[in-house]
């Protein structure tokens, strides 16, 4: 994974390397706005900017609370890989089923 | 892990305004108890410490939001780069070439630091509220590599005063007491917010909206920081600017035989209003109908300055004559440079003349 240059710590956050998240996609689904969700987590609203940027790895206390937040598992919120889009997870394996048939 | 947002706006307190009202307090006492003009001077001075004081307090109190402008990583690299500029012509200056110069570059420094820690929401500055994770990691990478920074330089100073050779050593010597040592205790100051603002990366846009108080805060912050930085600029200008005020030439006369006498002239002028000088002619002239004789003053002493605040000055002519015509001629001329826009300059010619009859002739 290409650490991505110029975040606040390490060049990628926290970690080394850059891990890839949907709050931006979940956000908006919940019509947050990043003042909000930051209120509701507890950081400052250019952390949320920052990290629906890749340009932050957040604590793992952090992704919990995130994830806490939006009632879902953390590995739906963050992934070291590039996550596909959410319709495209969610839809391709009925499509896959009915292929199968 | 911290919960609260510090984009929030935060209760100002007591202790500033507290702290302010005990220095002009004390500051009022002072000047109560002098009754000359720099008195009012040495008043004014310490006002302007109390304010530039309670500025910065205020400033520290107060968290605003960068903005557009200052949100974008390329301005504040733009800042951090003016301030480095800052402090290398500070260490390039000559040793007595300092005062005037300094003060400006001070002023100037004090401009962007309040700048650079807008720019990054105060993060590097060490206050009592509350920081997420991610800024607290930001502050204490700045922090990490300004400690290095410094300790490299201080290092690298450590090397050449042990190897480098007399010539050096001397100049190091005086860099301890003059600019370069101005320079690094503002890189001291300075340098966490610096690496903060230089590192962090394009801010969110935009801004959530602020609330009135908080609006009105960062007003009340902003004038005092331009009232701070303006009112010494004003002060230099007024140098050149305002009028000498200048006393009639006052004459007691103590009797004497018809024809002759002697006379004490006193005449006081003074530039500028605050940044100010203040010269003094005091002599005595006596007179016989054939010629005109000092018998004190008219010298070095009358040329000059008997008191001044916050100005250079150099006397360009101090001469004293006796004409063939028994008349007694003193001229002076000064330059009075305010310590802050050193490069501005007044002019100040005093002449006068008595004749042979006691007669003044010319004043200026």
């Amino acid at each position: 994974m290409t650490p991505k240059r110029g975040g606040p710590d390490g060049g990628s956050g926290t970690g080394s390397t850059r891990i890839y998240n949907r709050i931006a996609v979940l956000r908006a689904e919940r019509e947050l706005s990043r003042y909000q969700l930051a209120e509701a987590v507890g950081v400052n609203y250019q952390t949320i900017g920052y990290l629906e940027r890749g340009e932050y790895n957040p604590s793992l206390e952090l992704a919990l609370r995130l994830a806490e937040l939006f009632e879902l598992p953390v590995e739906a919120i963050f992934s070291r890989q590039p996550q596909r889009p959410m319709s495209e997870e969610l839809y391709a394996p009925d499509r896959e089923r009915v292929d199968n048939k | 892990m911290t919960s609260s947002s510090p984009a929030r706006t935060r209760s100002w307190g007591w202790i500033p305004v507290i702290l302010l009202s005990l220095v002009i307090g004390a500051g009022l006492a002072l000047g109560a108890t002098t009754t000359n003009t720099f008195g009012l001077s040495n008043l004014l001075t310490f006002i302007y410490v109390a304010l530039c004081a309670a500025t910065a307090l205020v400033v520290r109190r107060v968290t605003a939001q960068p903005g557009n402008w200052l949100g974008r990583r390329r301005v504040r690299r733009v800042v951090v780069l003016l301030v480095v500029l800052s402090c290398l012509l500070m260490v390039a200056l000559p040793a007595d070439g300092l005062g005037g110069t300094v003060l400006l570059l001070l002023l100037f420094l004090a401009l962007c630091n309040v700048v650079l820690a807008r720019a990054t929401a105060q993060v590097a500055v060490s206050l009592p509220r509350p920081l997420d994770e991610r800024q607290g990691s930001l502050r204490d990478r700045g922090y990490r590599l300004a400690y290095w920074l410094l300790a490299g330089i201080a290092g690298l100073l450590a090397l050449v005063t042990y190897f480098a050779g007399s010539g050096a050593r001397a100049w190091l010597g005086t860099a301890l007491v003059s600019g370069p040592f101005i320079a690094f205790v503002v890189l001291a100051i300075c340098l966490p917010t610096m690496i903060v603002a230089w590192i962090e990366p394009d801010q969110v846009m935009p801004a959530p909206p602020e609330t009135r108080s908080h609006v009105w805060a960062v007003r009340v912050a902003a004038v005092m920081v331009a009232t701070s930085l303006l009112v010494p600029l004003l002060a230099a200008i007024g140098v050149e600017v305002i009028p000498a005020q200048a006393t009639q030439l006052k004459r007691y006369s103590s009797p004497a035989p018809k024809g002759s006498g002697c006379a004490t002239l006193r005449r006081t002028t003074e530039i500028g209003f605050w940044f100010e000088a203040r010269f003094v002619l005091d002599t005595e002239v006596c007179w016989n109908g054939h010629r005109a004789r000092y018998l004190y003053g008219m010298n070095r002493s009358d040329c000059m300055a008997s008191d001044w605040v916050l100005v250079s000055i150099s006397t360009s002519q101090c001469v004293r004559r006796t004409k063939s015509n028994g008349t007694v001629e003193f001229n002076y001329t000064a330059w009075i440079h305010p310590d802050v826009l050193s490069f501005l300059a007044r002019r100040l010619r005093v002449s006068v003349a008595v004749d042979r009859n006691g007669k003044v002739e010319r004043t200026k």
